[in-house]
């Protein structure tokens, strides 16, 4: 008999091991609370400092609060979020849906191909899942909300401030910096991101997109994030972009010439992430049609962009009018 | 509304409720992830989190972890020592975070603290049977699975422990590596072998009561 059931309980099942599964998941681990109530673990590097400057009595009230904030947060189970409305196909023979549900962390939540259903969370947003998804509940506590989006579509209203809600997929993960946004992910793990309103940063392998609203953008597995583009950019403009970032070494110069060619004011959105992903003999080229559309702060000097410092191509980017780089900024100094 | 079952094997669901009539599987996955989804770099996050002093992040990697590190004392100490040892793990691993370079790595170290707190308990203590683990006649049932365990724990260490997250924990294969940091074709190799010679040990035993 093939060991596949064995393996990941795919094929035929085996009655021998389903009868030892039944057996002995009676005695798996039914996830009692962590109990931690007199301990205090050595504090990071980085917070000794505190310690050895505290006045002694504040120094036992730390201790205690440390302690006591372990065992708090150590014992609390996060809220969940509300599964607040459900459209879909209905059978006759199917009573009428309750109104609500609830995921909690660690909760998957799975919509079949007729199915949508939204979730709310009332610090945070609502987010409508769209058929055939999958998407689970990581974290939801002040600061930060992460869903993960292991497949299907995605459409999200935050409201929370910027730089607290997440997306996980497979290939990149987006931050939310102010926005409404849809986002895709298909069976492969491959996502597609478009921006309705405000803007979201994609990040993975070093690689981060800013998209603004009215631009989409790819990310792919193994590779991050790809180059945002506008989605009313010329078709031609699309292609070129696909090319110099898919498409054979070979092409991908004429690729470049023919985006620079065609390349709207409003382009300057593509050339400047470009900035940072081209080689040095183009990046040249991309800064000096991207000078013509949009010019740079005077404080922005050309060496500096072509050398890739942060501090001049953020100055640009702001002066692109596409959206303030300080909330990207404080969510990765979060991390 | 149908439910659509999805695809089952990848995720193994406890406590699941399906809401018939919402068209929607609510799945409570406490102690799974499915391995086709980005959870390493997940886990990596978390544990880089936990070591910055996160207890939140700490406290999600047990509920992650938490099957693992059973299981592993399970293949090798009394059933009623276990829930114990787990604490134990766990606070030695939250002691010992900050020392840990690699986040990649935090499954096999894990894994690798359990088992010699296994040990540990070993040499503190003569190897005898708990009373807990000695079988009541009127839980057969509960009897049954400690004799089975008990032949589990015979095999060579490799097979019990993961026979044990596989059978124990209702573990996959492919969660397993991913929880215990070794590789699909070692754990493959591990449940083959190990469930061969655990056939063979259920088919000596004498017929249970």
């Amino acid at each position: 008999m093939s060991d596949d059931y064995l393996w990941d309980r795919s094929g035929q099942a085996d009655p021998d091991l389903a009868r030892l599964e039944q057996l002995l998941g009676t005695l798996g681990h039914r996830a009692p609370m962590l109990d931690l109530p007199s301990v205090v673990p050595p504090l990071p590097a980085s917070r000794v400092w505190f310690a050895r400057i505290a006045l002694p009595l504040t120094l036992a009230a730390t201790i205690v609060l440390l302690v006591g904030s372990t065992w708090a947060s150590l014992r609390t189970r996060p809220a969940g979020w509300t599964v607040e409305r459900i459209q879909g196909a209905s059978s006759t023979d199917t009573p009428r849906p309750p109104s609500h549900a609830r995921v909690g962390i660690n909760d998957w939540l799975e919509t079949d191909a007729r199915t949508t259903a939204r979730l709310r969370a009332d610090q945070v947003g609502l987010i409508e899942i769209g058929p055939g998804s999958r998407v689970r509940l990581l974290v939801t506590r002040d600061g930060e909300h992460r869903l993960a989006l292991a497949r299907g579509i995605l459409k999200a209203q935050i409201w929370a401030p910027p730089g607290q809600f997440y997306v996980d997929t497979p290939s990149a993960t987006a931050i939310d910096l102010g926005c409404s946004y849809t986002l895709e992910v298909d069976a492969k793990g491959a996502a597609v991101l478009h921006v309705t309103s405000g803007w979201v940063g994609l990040e993975a392998k070093g690689l981060r997109s800013l998209v603004p609203s009215g631009a989409v953008c790819e990310t792919r597995p193994g590779q991050g994030p790809a180059t945002p583009h506008f989605e009313d950019a010329g078709a031609v403009f699309s292609s070129a972009l696909a090319d110099l970032e898919k498409g054979p070494v070979k092409a991908r110069e004429r690729a470049l010439d023919t985006l620079l060619h065609e390349a709207r004011r409003r382009d300057a959105l593509t050339l400047w992430h470009l900035l940072a992903r081209v080689d040095r003999s183009s990046v040249e080229r991309v800064y000096d049609r991207l000078v013509a559309l949009a010019p740079p702060p005077p404080s922005v000097r050309r060496e500096a962009v072509l050398d890739g410092d942060r501090a001049a191509l953020d100055a640009w980017w702001n002066a692109l009018g596409l959206g303030e780089m300080t909330w990207f900024r404080i969510w990765k100094a979060r991390e | 509304m149908r439910v659509n079952t999805g695809r089952g094997p990848a995720v193994f669901l406890t406590g699941m409720s399906v809401d018939l009539a919402l068209g929607i599987r609510q799945s409570r996955v406490v102690d799974r992830v499915p391995v086709e989804t980005a959870t390493s770099a997940y886990d990596c996050g978390l544990v880089r989190a936990a070591q910055e002093g996160d207890r939140d992040a700490f406290g999600l990697l047990y509920q992650l972890y938490g099957p693992m590190v059973h299981g592993v004392l399970l293949a090798r100490v009394p059933y009623g020592e276990v829930d114990d040892l787990v604490q134990d793990v766990f606070l030695t691993a939250l002691q010992r975070l900050p020392m840990l370079r690699a986040a990649a790595a935090f499954p096999a170290w894990l894994a690798s603290i359990a088992r010699n707190r296994a040990t540990d308990y070993h040499r503190r203590r003569p190897i005898t049977a708990d009373p807990a683990d000695l079988p009541a006649p009127d839980r057969q049932e509960h009897a049954e699975a400690l004799s089975v365990l008990a032949a589990i724990r015979t095999l060579p260490a490799a097979y019990r422990e993961t026979l044990t997250l596989r059978f124990v924990e209702g573990m996959s294969g492919p969660e397993i590596a991913a929880r215990t940091g070794l590789t699909p074709g070692s754990v493959r190799v591990n449940l083959h072998r190990g469930m061969m010679q655990l056939r063979e040990k259920l088919k000596r035993r004498p017929e249970q009561p």
